[in-house]
């Protein structure tokens, strides 16, 4: 059992780090338009195609996921660092913080997200800055109430109860019955934020809110083949779209493994 | 000197009524027992009877809206929370009822390793489970991995390496086979025989005549009688309450008679 989950992290961890290994391989010649080369379906010298302009699909899709992945990892760190001290200040401070952060965390569940992505993108003035912003405030919520919840539980757990009555610190509480439980849920709720950060990350670029257009990003791509898939150019949708699926599943599929392999209650020596 | 000393004490737990009433319904009533270094007392009783609401209230465990009036004393001091807290363990232990009391998350022997106050505690831990029987490999498991007897023996090991100077057992004998159960009352009797103070929490009543030295009998939260073990014999003709005598004759290997009026 724990074999075939260490293959699947090895694997999908691999997935992801080829598109970032070619992206600084490839040279940037590619993005730049050859005008004798347009509309090149898939070939060994162009093996995504080119597009209208003669730019190479393979250089500007790894580099475009290349973008994706590095916006996502700023995006979730920061929205897990969010959801980690939200989560605790709730569970700890009493009743009052735990009322205003659980109505907060009901707020921002309660708007569709793409909304509220393209609302805080817009305030921020659009771009790089803009994306990585919206990304980060409104990730947060659904972990933040997962920590909540999980230390909420452990609270009352009898093995904390007795420990707490038989003079132990709170510290060690904390450090040796508390940490143990929510570290996995931790790590995991984070990788889990990927996926989404991505794939919203396109969503944004792609209704036009997020990156500029000269930046290789896999939702410039896919808006831009939008004009042309009539005329029958489809890898100009396919391959990037194909990509950022798989670097999504690779993602998913990493951290499901790694839950269950550092869920004691689940793992099998 | 008595090491543990109740006084009056009075367990109701508050509620409200549909109609916002406040109802309070006494859970123990108005219960005085001792208990003496090197003593075992047992405290026998059907289920219901608050016997381990008592073993709580001593430990502080209650819930909030759980009223106590009464005095509890330990060691002559008067036992309040804080001072519970700063005894730390290492005077008082408890054996609880149910194995949610380990750290689902933590390796048994760690945690086993944790409670040990004198001593190396790697090898006081593996002392103490070969006391009980317990396979060395077992510290590596989880909670989960043991068996209901197996992770009974772990509560009974980390009572056991406390070094604690009153021991709160919680029903430690349900679900060992026979010969474990009679090992950890062999066991209650060499640390009562080096000092410790027993408050053993049983609804077996032969056990309980068979290691302690007086036996509390406890029905709906009223004390009905204390009685020295020896008066757990035969017919049971040396028991002076007529509930603790049917509770004794009620056993098959007695008379197996049914009392009508006591039990509902």
């Amino acid at each position: 059992m724990k074999r075939s989950y260490l293959l699947t992290i090895i694997s999908a961890s691999v997935l992801l780090v080829v598109p970032l290994l070619l992206a600084a391989l490839l040279s940037s010649k590619g993005l730049l338009s050859q005008l004798d080369a347009r509309n090149l379906s898939p070939s060994w010298n162009h093996l995504f195609g080119t597009d209208w302009l003669g730019r190479d699909m393979l250089t500007r899709t790894m580099k475009g996921l290349a973008l994706s992945i590095g916006v996502g990892t700023a995006a979730s760190i920061s929205s897990a660092i969010i959801a980690c001290i939200l989560g605790l200040i709730a569970a700890t401070l009493g009743k009052t913080a735990d009322r205003i952060i659980t109505w907060l965390i009901d707020c921002f569940l309660s708007v569709p997200h793409l909304v509220l992505l393209i609302l805080i993108a817009f305030a921020a003035g659009g771009g790089m800055k803009g994306v990585i912003l919206a990304l980060a405030l409104t990730h947060w919520p659904s972990l933040a109430r997962l920590l909540r919840a999980e230390i909420l539980a452990l609270k009352v757990a009898p093995y904390v109860i007795i420990s707490k009555q038989l003079g132990k610190s709170s510290w060690w509480i904390a450090t040796r019955h508390m940490l143990p439980h929510l570290l996995p849920q931790f790590i995991v709720g984070a990788l889990l934020m990927f996926p989404h950060a991505i794939l919203h990350e396109a969503a944004l670029t792609f209704l036009g809110m997020g990156l500029s257009p000269h930046q290789p990003a896999i939702g410039i791509i896919l808006s831009e083949s939008m004009k042309y898939i009539s005329a029958g150019m489809w890898w100009l949708a396919v391959f990037p779209g194909l990509c950022l699926f798989i670097v999504v599943r690779a993602f998913d599929m990493l951290a499901r493994s790694l839950y269950s392999i550092i869920d004691p209650s689940r793992a099998r020596q | 000197m008595h090491l543990l000393d109740i006084h009056q004490l009075s367990i109701a737990f508050e509620s409200y009524d549909f109609r916002m009433r406040k109802r309070t319904m006494p859970v123990i009533r108005e219960l005085s027992l001792s208990v003496q270094a090197g003593e075992i007392l047992a405290i026998v009783g059907a289920s219901g009877s608050g016997k381990s609401l008592l073993a709580h209230s001593i430990l502080g465990l209650l819930p909030e809206h759980a009223a106590i009036s009464g005095k509890l004393t330990f060691d002559g001091q008067p036992l309040t929370d804080k001072r519970m807290r700063q005894l730390r363990g290492n005077q008082i232990a408890l054996i609880p009822q149910s194995v949610q009391y380990l750290n689902p998350l933590m390796r048994v022997g760690q945690q086993v390793e944790e409670a040990v106050r004198i001593g190396n505690p790697k090898l006081e831990r593996q002392k103490v489970f070969e006391r009980f029987r317990l396979p060395q490999a077992a510290a590596a498991m989880y909670p989960y991995q043991l068996s209901g007897g197996m992770a009974r023996r772990v509560l009974v090991c980390i009572a056991a390496v406390s070094g604690a100077k009153l021991i709160i057992a919680d029903e430690p004998t349900p679900g060992l086979d026979e010969q474990v159960a009679q090992d950890t009352l062999l066991v209650f009797q060499q640390m009562a025989d080096q000092g410790t103070a027993i408050l053993f929490i049983t609804h077996d009543s032969t056990a309980a005549a068979q290691i302690a030295d007086r036996v509390a009998v406890l029905h709906s939260g009223e004390l009905m009688e204390i009685a020295p073990a020896s008066s757990f014999t035969g017919e049971g003709a040396a028991l002076v309450h007529p509930y603790t005598r049917a509770l004794w004759q009620a056993l098959p290997q007695n008379q197996f008679i049914h009392v009508k009026g006591w039990q509902s």
